[in-house]
């Protein structure tokens, strides 16, 4: 993958003319734009061969204002990204989203931009297909469009879930009789930083009584583990930022898993100390475990009690909270425990950022053209 | 109804002394119906008390018939504020819920009707029908339209 420095926040890059390119050549991106990392699709139109394929944390950095000289690279005043991180110590790090949300704008925009400087766009049109939470709102959808106007020429902003689902789903495959379409029955647990959201998928996009979303996800697990951590170590100068990292290294929610003890190196009066936060952090996930299986147990109890065998079987989770340790099988032994017939739970894993940017580039492929918001100004 | 003084009848000092007395209960009842119980009593104990005794010397009624008269005004005013407290607890109720449905449902991006996972452009459809739906919610209710959470939700 390319490091990504901003080179348009050096002015090098112009921001999108106004007038339609010349060419009719189409570039069509795919855009999982995460609150901790932003994967990015792309191909050209009327082709399957993949151009981009890149994850970028969300991430910028501005440069303090005593940098010496020639410490960051060509005296970049910003950074995204890898590059953002990899100088972190001189540079004000921004995340432009956070808890699912994007909560500065102009950070939000000098992302797209560099994002932009990662696609082979030349003078091509390019078209983008962003996936949103589920539980975004209507002014959420009209900063959204804000953020990357100038960036692409025309975009569509379709709910992260549907984009999943799409992704995951293999249609060279549908004549397989042994392949299991995940999309034909099936729920989609999507764990994000801002919200969890669960949802139907039988055949049918999900409709408003089909889903089910709840505030809390990654970002509310962090608090929970905070909390703890500071209840106990009271004079820790713990951070959400640090906490994330912590969670992002130990989280877990099986006994088992549990006796591999969370050791994190903290700052204490500061000192580093090696301390044991496998409580605090099991904690939190427990807590996340414990929420998403009661949303799960609300969805099944309105599906169809015809389908709710083949159902089951097919629970797929997502997002970041995906990747806590062992959630998938907890979450399957408590379904069990709650008298569900062969619950199966399955976790996308590491790669469920390409699913959610899959499905937005076969949405970008399948729109129709009036379809397209174009994006003026 | 009281008894009453019937204000057509009264000489005006004592209309305008049972005018101030109605009030003066009235505000006495709202107050302790507000939970603000000190200051209710201040009017009871401080206020009505002087007020009734010159009413009762000036209405020209019997000690018995003006007793009656304002046992008969405390319960009338406390029957309508004890009214008017279940309708405001009625109100507070039905904005409250309705505040909550649109805190569970703040817009959210989702459709209203069954589409075929494979029919994407259907799904862009009717993706478009609930943003225009939402987008008339808020030019036509704009009260709810100012909850709404400033910050772009994305991923």
């Amino acid at each position: 993958m390319k490091a990504n420095s901003s080179k348009h926040a050096a002015g090098n890059t112009a921001v999108l003319e106004n007038a339609q390119p010349q060419t009719t050549d189409t570039l069509l991106v795919g855009l999982d734009w995460g609150t901790n990392i932003s994967s990015v699709l792309a191909s050209l139109r009327g082709t399957n061969e993949t151009l981009t394929k890149e994850l970028i944390p969300t991430v910028v950095g501005y440069a303090n204002d005593d940098v010496l000289p020639g410490v960051l690279p060509g005296d970049a005043k910003i950074l995204v990204g890898r590059m953002a991180l990899k100088h972190k110590s001189n540079l004000k790090l921004v995340r432009p989203l956070q808890g699912g949300v994007i909560h500065d704008t102009e950070a939000a925009k000098t992302f797209a931009l560099n994002l932009r400087d990662l696609l082979p766009t030349g003078s091509r049109e390019v078209r983008a297909v962003i996936g949103m939470p589920a539980s975004s709102d209507l002014v959420a959808r009209e900063n959204a469009r804000n953020a990357v106007r100038g960036v692409f020429h025309k975009v569509l902003f379709v709910p992260e879930p549907f984009l999943a689902a799409l992704g995951v789903r293999n249609e060279t495959q549908l004549n397989d009789p042994d392949y299991q379409d995940p999309v034909l029955n099936s729920i989609y647990i999507d764990i994000g930083a801002g919200s969890t959201d669960v949802c139907l998928v039988q055949g049918h996009y999900p409709t408003v009584d089909d889903q089910l979303s709840v505030p809390f996800a990654g970002d509310a697990i962090d608090q929970i583990i905070l909390d703890r951590i500071l209840a106990e170590y009271p004079e820790s100068g713990l951070t959400l930022a640090r906490v994330r990292e912590i969670k992002e290294r130990h989280s877990w929610v099986l006994a088992e898993d549990g006796t591999t003890r969370a050791i994190a190196t903290i700052m204490v009066g500061g000192k580093p100390r090696k301390l044991d936060v496998t409580a605090q952090v099991g904690a939190g996930c427990e807590a996340l475990l414990q929420k998403t299986f009661e949303m799960t147990r609300e969805l099944v109890g309105r599906a169809n009690p015809d389908t709710v065998a083949e159902l089951l079987r097919n629970v797929i989770v997502t997002g970041g909270g995906s990747l806590i340790k062992g959630f998938g099988v907890a979450l399957q032994a408590k379904l069990i425990e709650e008298g569900f017939e062969s619950p199966q739970v399955r976790v996308l894993g590491d790669n469920y950022k390409d699913y959610v940017a899959a499905g937005a580039l076969k949405v970008a492929r399948m729109a129709r053209e009036n379809q397209w918001q174009t994006l003026l100004g | 109804m009281p008894v009453a003084p019937c204000t057509s009848v009264l000489p005006d000092r004592t209309t305008e002394l049972w005018s101030t007395i109605e009030r003066s209960v009235a505000e006495a009842c709202l107050l302790r119906a507000e939970g603000r119980a000190p200051e209710a009593i201040t009017i009871v104990q401080q206020t009505l008390p002087a007020l009734i005794a010159e009413w009762s010397r000036r209405s020209g009624m019997s000690s018995e018939h003006c007793q009656r008269t304002l046992r008969e005004l405390f319960a009338r005013v406390q029957q309508q504020v004890s009214t008017a407290t279940i309708c405001k607890r009625l109100v507070l109720q039905s904005i409250a819920s309705g505040d909550a449905a649109q805190e569970t449902t703040p817009e959210r991006f989702q459709i209203q009707r069954r589409v075929p996972l494979h029919d994407i452009p259907a799904m862009l459809d009717a993706l478009d029908e609930g943003e225009r739906t939402a987008q008339f919610r808020r030019q036509n209710f704009p009260s709810r339209a100012v909850r709404f959470s400033p910050a772009m939700a994305l991923g």
